[in-house]
C-alpha cells in the first residue's frame, strides 16, 4: 500500500466530507485503484472506464463535481460499478504533476447529502496535486497486490522453480482459501 | 502599330498584395455608425438577439443531439469524430454520434438556453473509454477553426507544455480568422493550454445563478467569470443533473458571445471581448469608463485579498452576488 496516496485520499475524504473515495491511476487497459478510503478492498482492482467520471476527468484535465440523477446509467459507472453503488454526489479531480495528468482523485456521497461545494473542489484539487507528485514518484507501484494477483504470481514462480516456491505457494494458497 | 509584347516584357506586378498597414485609410473605415464605450449596454449588445445565423462548435465528449433540452439545435450531420489511426496520427470523420459521457451535452444545453436559434456542431475528441490525447484535441480545434465556426467552446485542455506552441499558433489563427474561442480556466495556478493565451477568452466561475450576470476579471489569464456552480445541466440519456466546474462557466459566456455576435456579426474577436468587458456586471456598475476600469480593478482585488489564495480562481478573486 502506498501510504502517501492513502493519507491523501483519507485527508481529502475528511476535508470534503465524503463517505468514500479513491485514487485511480491509468494502466494500459484502463484504470486501477491505487488508494482508497471506505473501500480499501478495491486497492489493486482494475476499473471499467466506459462512461465513467474518472475517465472523463483523466482525459479532460478538468475537475467535475455533480449530483447525478439516480436514473442516469452513468451514475453507477467506474468504481461505483465494482461496489454496486449509485452515488448521490461525485467530486472528481485530476492528479497533475509536471505537466501530466497522472491519475484522478474521486470522492463520492457527501456526508449529510447534497452536492460537494466549490470550496471542496478547490481543497481537493490541492490535495490531488500532491497525489500527482506521489504518482509520478512511482509510489503506486508498491501497492499491495490483491490475493488473486499474489496467488497467480506464486503459481507462476512455483512452475518455474518448484524446488524453491512450490511449498510456499501451497501454503499461501491454503491461507488465502481460509480467508 | 506597336510590336506585340514579347514574353517577359509585361510591366512588373507586385508579387504579393501590400500589407494591410500600408492601405489607404478609406478602406479602413468601419461599417455602420460609430460606437462609444458608453453605448455598449446589454441592450445594445444582445437585446432581441437569439443567436440566429451563428454556428457554434463544441469540442468535447460528443453531444446527444436527441436530448429534449436541445430542441433540435444540433447539426448532427455536420458533427465530426476525431480519433487516432493505427499509425498514431489523428484523423477526422464526419458522422453523427452521441455523447460518451454527458459533458458535451451539458455545454450544448447551456449555450442553447442562451442562444436558442444558434446551430451547434459537436466535435468529439474523446475516444472509447473516454481516452483523450492532446493531438486529438488539437486536430478537433483545427477542424473547427478551418470550418469558420463563429464561436468555439473548449472546456478541455492539456497541461502538456510540449503542446503549448501548436495550441498557441492555432489559437492565433482562430483569432485572425474571426473565430471566437472560449475556454475553461484551470482551477489551479498551473499552465493549461490553450486557456492561458490572449487570443482566447478564458472563463472561471462566479457565484451568480444568472448567466447574464457575468464578471470581468482584471487579472488575467482568466478574463471573465460566469455561473458554473450548481448549474442544472442537460446530460446523457435525456437526463439532467446538477454540476459544478469552470467547464460549465465557459459555455455560459460562449452563449452570451453567440448572442452578441448574432446581433453584431462584423465584430472581430478582440471587439467582442471588449463588448463582453463593457457589459460585465462589475464594469456596468461603475459610472465612467475610467472609473469603471479603476473600480472594477479595486473591487476585484479587494475580494481577492480577503480570500484564501488556494487557486487561480481565488487569486483572481471570486465575486459574490
Amino acid at each position: 500500500m502506498n501510504v502517501v496516496l492513502q493519507s491523501i485520499v483519507t485527508s481529502a475524504g475528511s476535508v470534503a466530507g465524503a463517505t468514500q473515495g479513491w485514487v485511480l491511476a491509468p494502466r494500459p487497459d484502463g484504470l486501477e485503484v491505487v488508494a482508497a478510503v471506505g473501500a480499501g478492498e478495491l486497492i489493486g482492482r482494475p476499473v471499467p472506464t466506459e462512461g465513467s467520471t474518472a475517465a472523463y476527468v483523466l482525459a479532460a484535465g478538468q475537475p467535475v463535481a455533480m449530483v447525478p440523477r439516480p436514473d442516469d446509467p452513468a451514475t453507477g459507472a467506474g468504481v461505483a460499478s465494482l461496489l454496486g453503488l449509485r452515488p448521490g454526489s461525485v467530486l472528481c479531480v485530476p492528479c497533475v504533476h509536471d505537466d501530466e495528468v497522472l491519475g484522478v482523485l474521486e470522492l463520492v456521497d457527501k456526508v449529510g447529502g447534497g452536492p460537494f461545494s466549490f470550496d471542496d473542489v478547490e481543497l481537493v484539487t490541492v490535495l490531488a496535486g500532491i497525489a500527482g507528485a506521489a504518482l509520478q514518484a512511482g509510489g503506486d507501484d508498491v501497492a499491495v497486490p490483491t490475493p488473486d494477483h499474489l496467488a497467480t504470481d506464486l503459481r507462476r514462480l512455483a512452475g518455474a522453480d518448484p524446488t524453491t516456491y512450490a511449498t510456499v505457494a501451497r501454503a499461501v494458497e491454503a491461507l488465502l482459501a481460509r480467508g | 502599330m506597336a510590336d506585340p509584347p514579347t514574353p517577359g516584357s509585361e510591366p512588373m506586378q507586385p508579387m504579393t498584395p501590400r500589407p494591410a498597414w500600408t492601405r489607404e485609410s478609406t478602406v479602413l473605415r468601419l461599417p455602420g455608425g460609430a460606437v462609444s464605450l458608453d453605448d455598449l449596454s446589454p441592450e445594445w449588445a444582445w437585446g432581441g438577439a437569439t443567436g440566429r445565423g451563428m454556428r457554434v462548435a463544441i469540442i468535447d465528449s460528443g453531444i446527444e443531439a436527441s436530448h429534449p433540452d436541445l430542441e433540435g439545435c444540433v447539426d448532427e450531420d455536420a458533427g465530426v469524430v476525431v480519433a487516432l489511426g493505427d499509425d498514431g496520427e489523428p484523423f477526422v470523420t464526419q458522422q453523427p454520434h452521441g455523447d460518451l459521457f454527458g459533458h458535451g451535452t451539458a455545454c450544448a444545453g447551456i449555450i442553447h438556453r442562451l442562444a436558442p436559434e444558434a446551430r451547434i456542431t459537436s466535435v468529439q475528441v474523446l475516444g472509447e473509454g473516454l481516452s483523450g490525447k492532446a493531438t486529438v484535441f488539437l486536430t478537433g480545434l483545427a477542424w473547427a477553426i478551418e470550418q469558420g465556426y463563429d464561436v468555439i467552446n473548449l472546456s478541455l485542455g492539456t497541461t502538456r507544455r510540449d503542446w503549448a506552441l501548436p495550441f498557441y499558433e492555432l489559437c492565433d489563427q482562430a483569432y485572425f480568422r474571426g473565430s471566437f474561442l472560449v475556454t475553461a480556466a484551470n482551477n489551479m495556478m498551473r499552465p493549461s493550454f490553450p486557456s492561458l493565451y490572449a487570443s482566447v477568452t478564458s472563463v472561471a466561475c462566479n457565484l451568480s445563478k444568472d448567466p447574464f450576470h457575468f464578471h470581468y476579471n482584471p487579472e488575467p489569464p482568466t478574463e471573465f467569470l460566469a455561473p458554473g456552480i450548481d448549474v442544472e445541466v442537460s446530460w446523457r440519456e435525456g437526463t439532467r443533473q446538477s454540476a459544478t466546474g469552470n467547464s460549465y462557466a465557459a459555455p455560459s459566456l460562449a452563449g452570451i458571445a453567440t448572442l452578441i455576435r448574432s446581433k453584431h456579426p462584423d465584430l472581430r474577436p478582440f471587439q467582442l471581448k471588449t463588448v463582453l468587458w463593457a457589459t460585465a456586471s462589475n464594469v456596468r456598475e461603475a459610472s465612467t469608463a475610467a472609473g469603471r476600469l479603476t473600480s472594477a480593478l479595486s473591487a476585484t482585488r479587494a475580494t481577492a485579498m480577503g480570500g484564501r489564495a488556494t487557486s487561480a480562481l481565488r487569486a483572481v478573486g471570486r465575486i459574490n452576488m
